[in-house]
């Protein structure tokens, strides 16, 4: 028994080498053509950048010359283009190579769409999502019912919600899989005003995910007309929103009323006693200063140490906080609100 | 006779050469244009000596009490100009002070009998001499047929010497590199003559050695580099004793109050979020630029 | 006599080559889903993702620990490579560790620190903290000032220190990729916190161009010491992080480089103080917490590499970082020995803790008994050349199939295909491993077993030794 082990192992050493011994060759094979690649590449890159800076720059007129042949030079123009686009903000730039890409570089990732590979399939959907192919928005929606990963169906969403809105929303309406907050804030940003909005008229019915990220893309689009979208949510039953909500409020930092915050400043959690804590920083002190003061005293740390630094960020902050000092006998509050005087003077 | 017609307490002319050579040379060195200004009675042959004098020295009080503490007044040899220098001010602030005194002369009726005229000199470069100035002033207020509350000006010494300004351009990305190299060196900003030189890491521009010369020098770099980062660069150019001649545009990725924060507290001039606009950056260099001549 | 020896031939060599079988089929299961895994992302674009979440809005901000113990040299360079990070919000707490040289000084003048007054929240109790001092220049830098407590101790204090809700602790000597924070954030960010604790894939640099910070050029390192430590990590890493990862078994990150939820470190008692593996310990005692509380998260391994470390280029630095090893992973399996075949802890009792068991730590026994009694047997005669061939043989698999494997697949997989002469050197150096490398490391990490089993002497000395040394294992 053992020995025919002994010659089966040797068997099977023998014929593994062999497999690693070929597939050294081809590694180096694949090797030798990497290097092909990259040398016709970047002699594209260095022969044609310039003609690319004045056709995308000074206006100068499309010349043939500048159309890529096979895949070496698409991905040469796929460096250019994406240098340009992540590091210059021209609508004239970006409306250039989108055209040139409609026209030129549509059939290559219509193709890619197709591969067998995963991440073939993915780098088109990038491309297209980056140089903004619409003509290929119909091909997309074709892709989708073939059966298509989570991360193929996000950057699909990614291309409707920037070719066609209305499109988008209903798909998200529909979608299945979940995705992450950071993922969808990812889509909303890119959102007209619009549509943007349209996602509150319905805000219940969305997942938990969209709600939140909703929330944060309103506050960190600064924009006045979701300010009373916010300020609704504010009543909402979920806590978690309530506190988001909030927090959006006070990045955005214009408070025009207290009353709907004073409410909060008894909250049974204090997540949301360090949020009002944080917005009373958009509020005049004399407003504020009573319910601060309640904060300052409050059982938890981060909101004592909070309600701390919104005072001492006031003018007349300092000297409250001296005030308070002598007046309180809540040790843990003295100690906050000496902490945050010294700090206050000491970066004077 | 001639003494009686001087003030004793303004500076005379032999007294002010000095100080004109000094203040010609800071010209060019801190980039502050200066003006100066003639003044002559417009109708100065009129009138007996005790008239003359005791005007003069209404001209002189009065000149005195108008221009600021860093505006140089003296008295000429001849006893009949009064010239002032202004300093860090222009030709259009000058012309405005002229303005106003003048308005105050012609209304104030003490000052009735003292109708003045003036010519200008905006002077930005250091070709010009303390007797040429004088020669060239006195001769465009020479014609006693001129109005009075005129204005001449002489135009001569307005042009500003071409300064050679380095620029350095710090990015990782060989096509965005190239951009802004072709972009920045196309830009025509007068007066100034652009060197452009661009480094792919922070660790080749430091050897390069070219920001130890004395020019002026813009470097536009990204906060993120391979080999010494921006803010590495930043420190080390902020801590050389002529620290005053980099001007540091800091471009980044890090869209965050934070990154921006930092990148200000460590000295740089503009903060530049990408992606940008070229046009944006392009106005943004004539700007800091144009601040530097009056 | 003659009987009894015959029978423990028979039986040491049915044993060794029933567990030699047992290891190289989980290689090779771990090896096929690695495989699968890295396979997929082949050519993928990364910068994309990279692009997308620069900005602050999609990432969350992270505190990056770094601990010092005379670090003098060193220090500056590690925070401005961590300044030059891509990521949109930091903050950097430099850790005096009680220093006996002027690191202290150093960084105060380096990066004009000021002393404040901050009152520091005891999340996890630790040595002393001094003084704290924060930056002129940079806003987002801290330096704390503490007694002397070791790196563990260090770390706990910078937890307690940072304010944001992530950490991420970095070795002084550890070498960052502009992206790294990026790609190690990446599986927490995609997942909405459900990921608690990523560790990235660490690079040998030896060799590399390496100036001001960054690896300017990989390039094979001429050391066959330091070579066959790079095929050793690429190795481990398609042979055990991936799959263990897929499933969330990860035991081990890398201390390195490693982010974790400041809310699950602490609740998980921060860095223990009187433990040589102190990452590892962290590791388990989260998964520990995660099984307690009944909640759904993860521990990852990045297949990216993040982190770019020197390896030690002479025999007696490398005995001593394998002993210690060794001698750090028995002691934590050791201390949770309760957790194996515990139905309690899930797949984590009856995958992970076997498999770091018979494959990680006795593994080196069973092995160097194998090459004993492969030296046993040519002297005892004929009758056991077979199942010494044998094990010879599977050997050959073990050591030189698997590593030839590791490095084409690896080249493959990550299409940074390898110049031809060093794809050569580094198969053929693979053929030799079974007759130098692997013996000495073998004898090396049962040194370190029989040094836990002899009793923890020499303790102090080690936990000292730890912030200049790396902390990881492969």
């Amino acid at each position: 028994m053992i020995g025919l082990s002994v010659s089966f192992l040797l068997k099977v050493i023998v014929v593994l080498l062999v497999i690693l011994f070929l597939f050294t060759v081809y590694l180096l094979f694949q090797r030798r053509r990497e290097i092909r690649f990259a040398e016709t590449r970047d002699t594209f890159l260095q022969n044609y950048s310039l003609p690319w800076y004045n056709y995308l720059i000074n206006d100068e007129n499309f010349s043939i010359v500048l159309v890529p042949r096979g895949k070496a030079q698409v991905a040469a123009v796929e460096i250019i283009f994406s240098s340009y686009l992540k590091n210059i903000l021209d609508e004239k730039v970006e409306q250039k190579i989108k055209e040139f890409s409609n026209l030129y570089l549509k059939e290559f990732y219509e193709k890619d769409l197709s591969s067998r590979r995963w991440s073939i399939r993915m780098n088109a959907l990038y491309r297209i999502a980056d140089f903004k192919i619409d003509e290929l928005l119909n091909a997309c929606q074709q892709f989708e019912k073939s059966k298509i990963s989570e991360e193929e169906n996000f950057q699909l969403l990614k291309i409707y919600s920037l070719f066609q809105p209305e499109l988008f929303i209903e798909k998200i309406k529909e979608l299945t899989v979940h995705y992450s907050e950071s993922e969808y804030r990812r889509l909303f940003v890119l959102l007209e005003d619009d549509i943007f909005i349209r996602l509150f008229e319905d805000f219940d019915s969305w997942t938990k995910n969209i709600q939140f990220a909703a929330i944060d893309t309103a506050a960190v689009k600064r924009n006045m007309q979701y300010i009373d979208q916010l300020k609704q949510l504010l009543t909402h039953e979920v806590p978690e929103i309530q506190i988001r909500a909030l927090k959006g409020l006070y990045e955005i930092g214009v408070i025009d009323e207290i009353d709907p915050y004073v409410p909060f400043v008894t909250s049974d959690m204090w997540e949301v006693r360090l949020m009002v804590a944080k917005i009373f920083k958009h509020v005049p002190l004399n407003y504020s200063y009573t319910y601060l003061e309640q904060l300052l005293e409050d059982e938890n740390w981060w909101v004592r140490s909070q309600a701390a630094k919104t005072i001492a960020e006031n003018k007349e902050g300092i000297a409250k906080l001296q005030q308070f000092m002598e007046s309180s006998n809540d040790q843990y509050a003295i100690e906050m609100a000496q902490e945050s005087v010294v700090r206050k003077q000491g970066n004077k | 006779m001639n003494k009686l017609f001087i003030a004793e307490d303004i500076m005379q002319e032999h007294e002010v050469k000095g100080y004109f050579e000094i203040l010609r040379e800071s010209v060019i060195r801190s980039r502050f244009t200066m003006t100066a200004v003639f003044f002559k009675l417009a109708n100065s042959s009129q009138g007996t000596d005790i008239e003359r004098h005791q005007v003069n020295h209404q001209i002189s009080a009065f000149l005195k009490s108008k221009i600021r503490k860093t505006d140089l007044l003296f008295q000429l040899a001849d006893g009949m100009h009064w010239g002032v220098f202004f300093l860090q001010s222009s030709e259009v602030e000058v012309k405005a002070f002229l303005t106003r005194i003048f308005a105050i002369l012609k209304q104030e009726r003490e000052f009735q009998q003292i109708p003045l005229k003036a010519s200008i000199t905006e002077i930005r470069n250091n070709s010009v001499n303390f007797e040429a100035l004088l020669e060239k002033n006195k001769q465009k207020l020479a014609d006693d047929e001129q109005p009075s509350w005129s204005i001449e000006q002489v135009t001569d010494y307005n042009v500003q010497p071409t300064e050679l300004v380095k620029v350095s351009i710090i990015e990782q990305n060989a096509i965005f590199r190239k951009v802004l190299e072709t972009t920045i060196s196309h830009l025509d900003i007068p007066h100034f003559t652009l060197e452009v030189a661009s480094y792919e890491d922070g660790y080749s521009f430091l050897k390069s050695d070219s920001y130890k010369s004395g020019h002026m020098h813009l470097v536009i770099m990204n906060d993120i580099l391979p080999r010494k980062n921006g803010l590495e660069i930043l420190h080390i150019l902020r801590e050389m004793p002529n620290e005053k001649k980099f001007i540091i545009y800091m471009m980044s990725e890090r869209n965050s109050e934070g990154a921006s924060l930092n990148a200000y507290e460590g000295g740089v001039d503009e903060f530049i979020v990408k992606p940008f606009n070229l046009r944006v950056l392009e106005a943004k260099i004539r700007r800091t630029f144009a601040r530097f001549w009056l | 006599m003659k009987v009894f020896l015959d029978f423990c031939m028979w039986f040491f060599g049915g044993a060794i080559l029933f567990y030699m079988l047992f290891v190289i089929v989980s290689y090779c299961t771990m090896f096929v889903i690695a495989m699968l895994v890295m396979r997929k992302r082949y050519k993928l674009d990364p910068s994309e993702y990279d692009d997308a979440h620069i900005d602050a809005f999609y990432s969350k901000p992270v505190s990056l620990l770094v601990p010092a113990y005379n670090e003098e040299v060193g220090v500056v360079d590690t925070v401005y490579s961590l300044l030059n990070l891509r990521y949109p919000q930091t903050e950097i707490i430099i850790i005096n560790d009680g220093s006996t040289d002027t690191t202290l000084q150093t960084v105060i003048e380096h990066f004009r620190m000021k002393p404040v007054d901050k009152i520091v929240r005891t999340n996890i109790p630790t040595k002393e903290v001094r003084q704290i001092y924060e930056s002129e220049i940079y806003q987002n830098c801290i330096l704390v000032d503490k007694e002397n407590g070791g790196k563990a101790d260090a770390l706990n204090v910078g937890i307690n220190v940072s304010q944001y809700p992530y950490f991420c602790s970095i070795d002084g000597d550890s070498i960052l990729d502009e992206k790294s924070l990026l790609r190690v954030m990446k599986p927490i960010i995609l997942s909405d916190g459900e990921v608690i604790a990523a560790g990235g894939n660490i690079r040998i640099a030896n060799g590399a161009k390496m100036q001001l910070g960054s690896v300017t050029e990989s390039r094979l390192s001429n050391n066959y010491l330091v070579i066959m430590q790079v095929i050793e990590y690429v190795r481990a890493f398609l042979m055990g992080r991936i799959a263990l990862s897929k499933f969330n078994l990860v035991l081990i990150i890398s201390g390195a480089f490693s982010v974790f939820s400041k809310e699950w470190a602490v609740e998980a008692g921060g860095y223990s103080t009187n433990i040589i593996g102190e990452d590892m310990e962290l590791v388990v005692n989260i998964h520990r917490l995660i099984r307690k509380k009944k909640e759904k998260k993860r521990i990852e391994f990045v297949p990216d590499p993040v982190c770019w470390t020197e390896a030690p280029q002479t025999l007696g630095v490398l005995r001593n970082q394998r002993r210690r090893w060794h001698q750090g992973l028995f002691e934590s399996l050791w201390k949770h020995k309760t957790m194996t075949f515990n139905p309690k802890y899930g797949l984590i009792g009856f995958i992970a803790f076997p498999y770091f068991w018979l494959v990680e730590c006795l593994g080196p026994i069973v092995e160097l008994a194998g090459y004993i009694y492969i030296v046993v047997a040519f002297f005892l005669g004929k009758i056991y050349y077979e199942v010494a061939f044998m094990l010879l043989l599977l050997f050959v698999i073990y050591g030189v199939i698997f590593s030839i494997a590791s490095i084409l697949f690896e080249a493959w997989t990550l299409n940074n295909y390898p110049k031809k002469r060093e794809l050569l050197r580094m198969v053929l150096l693979s053929f030799t491993e079974i007759f130098w490398y692997r013996p000495l490391t073998l004898f090396w990490r049962c040194e370190g077993l029989i040094r836990f089993v002899l009793g923890k002497s020499d303790w102090g000395n080690m936990k000292r030794a730890g912030i200049a040394e790396k902390e990881e294992s492969v």
